[in-house]
């Protein structure tokens, strides 16, 4: 997840710089990470979960929180088609773009801590789910902000509509990553 | 007594403790906690309600054999009748209902139904009979109290814990799962005793001298009884309890557990024939309370109604049983 989505921050930076050819590598890479992480899911829930190596409680929790790191990274490689899927990089873009780029992976990179300290120690977990509910409203104040930039400074129909779609899937990766991050405090403030 | 007659309330005793066995919930905490299976679990308590019925079975059945009645002793007849009653009950509870019902409930109802219709009810001990019911009363509250003590003291020592993470949560629950299966193996046992005392203590009623039976044949019967009932249709009774009032962890159900098993150890030792049904439901109640769970009050609910009108119903079939029985005997069809 957290690979997928630094690459998807490289591969944003990358296509405002024009550098075609850098993007669609990264894309490649995401793409094929997603299909590594569906597999990593499956074995988890094959091997793992229905062998009940975990008592009942735990495997749905633990289910849960597979479930939710998996759209994750489905919702990073959306984003990554929706950049590969425009042969002709719009010339004028939002900068405010870019900045919601680095809050989107700035996220997944908490969230990693959130999940890191979530099995050692919950007050630290929990404090950092709010560090990424934090996040998370920067990444839609910026969303709006760009939006707002769509609607009064002349861009085409065509280009409000792609970029658009491209920064609201930017900030879907930053609220799949709450959810994540939801569910790790429900589970600190349940069993602590 | 005559052997065929003895040979017949054998097998009614092994009916009646069948009866019994199908309503035997006491493994439901470790299902609902997902720690054994349904078919594991009554296995397990089957094997082990038998030594509990030989071990400790007789120290209950004299009580509630001999104390129900203040002159008159329980004719045979008056025993089918009432064995015949618990049975009917039983049965039709937990085959069509998966509810759990008192057992003690069922035979003191059945007793009340025959002793009133024979001898009227000036004839009932009601010394013995309150005191039951006082077990009855007193031994939820106190199941629930303690069921609820105990979830919230483990709680308390989890979040002053030095590290607290969701690695240290899950051993913690191992741990308890662990000690769920060896309470509840104890539960088991001390409800053998308690449970096979239904069974037969109409039974060791007949009288002393010649025509006793000797109680290890009696308790040996009745254990097995109580072991296949619970194996081929306990097991419906033990999913409504683990799955349907509320959800239960290891640790939970643990907590409700210990409340039940020390209860009715002491309870047993002491001769009182208490319900480990009012009790196990009770703390199950209270760890969901404690532990902010939702509880299913739905299920509750027919779980009462069928503990309030358990002892007039196994009254009402018990007598109709008996005059229906004194009849055909009257007409000396028997």
């Amino acid at each position: 997840m957290q690979v997928s989505s630094a690459k998807l921050n490289e591969a944003v930076q990358a296509w405002i710089a024009k550098d075609k050819k850098k993007v669609d590598e990264l894309v490649e890479d995401i793409i094929e990470l997603e299909r590594e992480a569906d597999e990593v899911k499956e074995d988890i829930i094959q091997n793992i979960f229905s062998k009940r190596a975990f008592l009942r409680q735990s495997t749905e929790e633990r289910y849960i929180l597979v479930e939710l790191l998996d759209h994750v990274t489905t919702e990073v490689e959306e984003c990554a088609l929706i950049l590969r899927s425009k042969d002709k990089i719009p010339d004028k873009i939002p900068e405010e773009l870019k900045v919601l780029s680095e809050i989107t992976w700035k996220c997944t990179d908490q969230l990693q801590d959130a999940i890191k300290f979530m099995w050692t120690d919950y007050e630290k977990a929990r404090k950092i789910s709010f560090k990424i509910e934090k996040t998370r409203d920067k990444a839609r104040n910026e969303y709006y902000t760009i939006f707002s930039r769509l609607m009064n400074e002349g861009y085409s129909p065509e280009s409000v509509y792609y970029l658009d779609r491209l920064a609201k899937e930017l900030v879907e990766v930053a609220l799949a990553g709450e959810n994540v991050a939801d569910h790790i405090r429900a589970l600190a403030v349940k069993y602590s | 007594m005559d052997p065929f007659i003895l040979a017949g309330v054998l097998l009614l005793t092994f009916i009646v403790a069948f009866a019994i066995g199908t309503n035997d919930e006491a493994m439901a905490p470790a299902v609902g906690a997902g720690v054994f299976s349904v078919g594991i679990a009554v296995v397990i308590g089957g094997i082990v309600s038998i030594f509990g019925a030989l071990i400790m079975g007789k120290g209950v059945s004299e009580k509630v054999g001999l104390g129900l009645t203040k002159t008159e002793s329980l004719t045979d007849l008056m025993i089918i009748a009432i064995l015949i009653s618990m049975t009917l009950w039983l049965i039709l509870v937990s085959l069509y209902g998966g509810i759990p019902i008192s057992t003690t409930q069922c035979v003191v109802g059945a007793i009340i139904g025959v002793v009133w219709i024979e001898w009227g009810l000036n004839e009932i001990n009601f010394d013995t009979t309150t005191e039951i019911f006082i077990g009855w009363v007193i031994s939820p509250l106190i199941g629930f109290v303690g069921a609820a003590v105990i979830f919230i003291t483990i709680q308390k020592m989890r979040s002053i814990s030095i590290v607290q993470g969701y690695t240290n949560y899950e051993k913690q629950e191992q741990i308890a799962a662990y000690g769920l299966a060896v309470f509840l193996i104890w539960t088991s046992f001390s409800r053998g005793g308690n449970d096979v005392a239904n069974a037969v203590a109409p039974l060791m009623a007949l009288g002393s001298g010649e025509n006793s039976l000797d109680p290890m044949v009696a308790l040996s019967v009745g254990g097995i009884g109580m072991a296949i009932g619970l194996i081929l249709i306990g097991r419906k009774v033990v999913e409504t309890l683990a799955h349907e009032v509320v959800s239960l962890s290891p640790s939970s159900a643990l907590s409700a557990s210990l409340s039940v098993s020390v209860i009715m150890f002491v309870g047993t030792a002491a001769g009182l024939p208490l319900s480990g049904s009012h009790i196990l439901v009770a703390a199950l109640i209270a760890v969901g309370w404690a532990g902010r769970t939702d509880v299913e009050f739905d299920a509750v609910k027919k779980i009462l109604i069928s503990w309030i009108i358990t002892v007039p119903i196994s009254a009402i079939f018990a007598a109709v049983l008996y005059t229906g029985g004194t009849y055909f005997v009257d007409l000396n069809l028997f």
